[in-house]
């Protein structure tokens, strides 16, 4: 239920991400994917690289930025729905990252290579720090 | 791509190579290193991702591993930042694969991209070279320190984009000049002189004759008497240290990370004083990574204990082991090191708790028991390795103030490396001394008349020498007749040798 009216206000976010990547170049190729181990907000492909995109959205920073809210935690749910895509779409050998578009106040702003998959491993459950 | 980066590690004093590899791939970005690093080589992630990325060079989104070869040897410290920069930068085309193939590259990396000095550099590089390899890559810092082993090519940098520009043909360098040992001046560097000590006669030629042989003294008198500055001028007496032996020590230095990055080397022979509070893993070495102790830093010069019956007993008989091997083994549960540690011992202490016993101006306050409690600390075994004991006592004011200038260290200096050369030519080894003399070698050189026999024995039964204390008189007895320029060791040469053994008696009894 909870979940549900969070899409909702994504939603705007993500509409202003996808503009600002494919002004940037990018080919959107999904929104919204979601798997048993995670979600990805927009899958695209720049140039020949395969991109996975987390947005966050804030409508002030009184709760914080939002590329902070980018945890460990969710770059572990993140690199997992990555990895299913890739293996579900048969993609192997292919150059891939992970970006955060933020946006703030409706500006969006890209970070490329946001993180890694040593990054998110540290989100791994059970490891110290990541339960909350 | 693959790059291959080569680069070496540390295993006590020894260096192994080590082959950097480094893959990027396509794929999910990761960062990956495996070869047994410590957690310094594991964090090397951060600072090599930052020092890229802040050199202006480009950071492969991609995942990258790199691998430590061989992989089932430990590697610890922070030394191969820059080979698996110079890696990355290699297997994402940045810079031209191979160029950097002659080379051995070390280095830590700051997030800035600057490229820090480390520890160890002279040996490593020294092993390097007896491995064949040549030319260098190192920090700036390190460059002076390697640049003294001869026959290499060194090339010394601050950031990682001036290497990146090396390797690129980009900026054409010169190597680091050949250092050239002795070129730094051989005046007296030291902030004492025998010239300041006033009276003190005995203790004077008694310190001459344990420097020109390399035996271990020990000083007895009451506080204030000037043991310790006489201890401290030991140095400006000793035979200044050959380019091999400054080599030895400027390598242990290196490791300990106590090395001056200007000079680059050692020139001064050590003079360490540890306090006695000091811990048997911190004399003898130790430590999780089995680092060099005192007595190995004092290697090639002196290990002065002031107040020895201060020191924790367990601490000093540790010392017996190197002052008889000159080495010293370190074993800890991940490996089993060997250290030199070569050093004179020059030990003082107080007679007696209140110190005055003995003393010709001053009372002493103690009883029998308390003065027998104090000076046996210092065990029998131990006391027999110091071959020379000697009394000092304070010095009387018109002595004090209105005597000459005494002679200077120089002079004294003179007469210590005129007996050493005798020493020279005798064992055909610099490195012999006659504290170090061997068995065959003591029957060979120090043969004695009958009446030289006759005052040994004696000397033996009334002072109740172990076998150990009178092959040590023997040996004092060789440099006495070395310093006089004798071949042959004469009756007057046993005697006064057997004077330095005598207190023995008067307090441990």
């Amino acid at each position: 239920m909870e979940r549900k009216n969070n899409r909702k206000g994504a939603g705007e976010g993500e509409n202003a991400a996808c503009e600002l990547l494919e002004r940037s170049g990018y080919r959107i190729l999904e929104r919204n994917f979601s798997t048993r181990r995670g979600e990805i907000d927009i899958i695209a492909k720049d140039g020949g690289v395969y991109v996975f995109v987390e947005v966050k959205s804030r409508s002030g920073t009184a709760f914080g930025y939002p590329e902070e809210a980018v945890t460990p935690a969710k770059q572990y749910r993140i690199a997992g729905a990555a990895a299913s895509w890739l293996a579900a779409r048969g993609v192997k050998n292919k150059p891939c990252r992970f970006d955060v578009v933020t946006v703030l106040d409706g500006r969006a702003e890209l970070i490329k290579g946001a993180f890694d998959l040593t990054d998110a491993a540290k989100g791994a459950r059970g490891t110290f720090g990541t339960r909350r | 791509m693959l790059a291959k980066v080569r680069s070496f590690s540390l295993n006590g004093l020894d260096g192994f190579e080590v082959s950097v590899e480094v893959d990027v791939n396509a794929g999910l970005p990761a960062y990956e290193i495996v070869g047994m690093g410590d957690t310094a080589v594991k964090e090397s992630r951060e600072r090599v991702r930052a020092a890229i990325k802040n050199s202006l060079l480009d950071y492969p989104i991609r995942k990258i591993v790199v691998n430590l070869a061989p992989a089932d040897s430990r590697k610890e410290g922070s030394l191969y930042d820059l080979p698996i920069a110079v890696g990355i930068l290699a297997a994402s085309e940045q810079i031209p694969k191979g160029s950097y193939k002659d080379f051995v590259v070390i280095g830590e990396l700051g997030l800035d991209g600057s490229v820090r000095r480390v520890n160890g550099v002279m040996p490593l590089v020294l092993s390097a070279v007896q491995k064949g390899f040549r030319k260098f890559m190192l920090p700036e810092g390190n460059a002076k320190e390697a640049a003294y082993i001869p026959g290499v090519e060194v090339y010394g940098f601050s950031g990682l984009d001036e290497a990146a520009a090396f390797l690129n043909g980009a900026v054409v360098k010169d190597p680091v000049p050949a250092a050239v040992f002795g070129a730094v001046g051989t005046e007296n560097r030291y902030n004492v002189d025998f010239s300041e000590v006033k009276g003190q006669q005995v203790a004077r030629r008694a310190l001459e004759i344990a420097v020109a042989g390399g035996h271990n003294i020990l000083m007895i008198g009451p506080p204030g008497a000037g043991k310790t500055l006489m201890a401290k001028c030991v140095p400006t007496i000793m035979p200044d240290m050959t380019f091999e032996e400054a080599i030895e020590v400027t390598k242990i230095h290196s490791v300990a990370g106590i090395l001056d990055a200007e000079k680059g080397i050692v020139t001064q022979r050590p003079f360490r004083t540890p306090h006695h509070t000091v811990t048997a893993p911190a004399l003898m070495g130790g430590g999780a990574k089995a680092r060099p102790g005192e007595v190995s830093l004092a290697h090639n010069g002196v290990l002065f204990l002031d107040e020895m019956p201060e020191y924790q007993r367990r601490t000093l008989e540790g010392l017996r082991q190197p002052l008889e091997d000159g080495s010293v083994t370190v074993s800890r549960s991940k490996q089993t090191l060997e250290y030199p540690a070569e050093f004179m011992l020059v030990a003082s202490m107080n007679p007696c708790p209140c110190g005055n016993f003995g003393s010709k101006t001053r009372q002493c306050r103690c009883s029998p028991s308390e003065i027998h409690r104090y000076v046996s600390r210092l065990s029998g075994p131990l006391l027999d390795r110091i071959d020379l004991q000697v009394e000092v006592d304070g010095v009387g004011y018109e002595e004090l103030r209105f005597s000459p200038d005494a002679e200077s260290s120089a002079d004294i200096k003179k007469r210590v490396e005129k007996a050493r050369a005798m020493q020279r030519s005798r064992y055909g080894s610099s490195l012999t001394t006659n504290a170090r003399m061997t068995n065959a070698q003591l029957r060979r050189w120090c043969g004695l008349s009958p009446e030289s026999e006759r005052i040994l024995e004696a000397a033996f039964s009334r002072l109740g020498l172990t076998a150990r204390a009178s092959t040590r008189v023997l040996k004092v007895a060789r440099t006495i007749a070395d310093l006089e320029g004798s071949e042959r060791i004469l009756p007057p040469h046993i005697t006064e040798a057997v004077q330095y053994r005598s207190l023995d008696r008067k307090y441990w009894e």
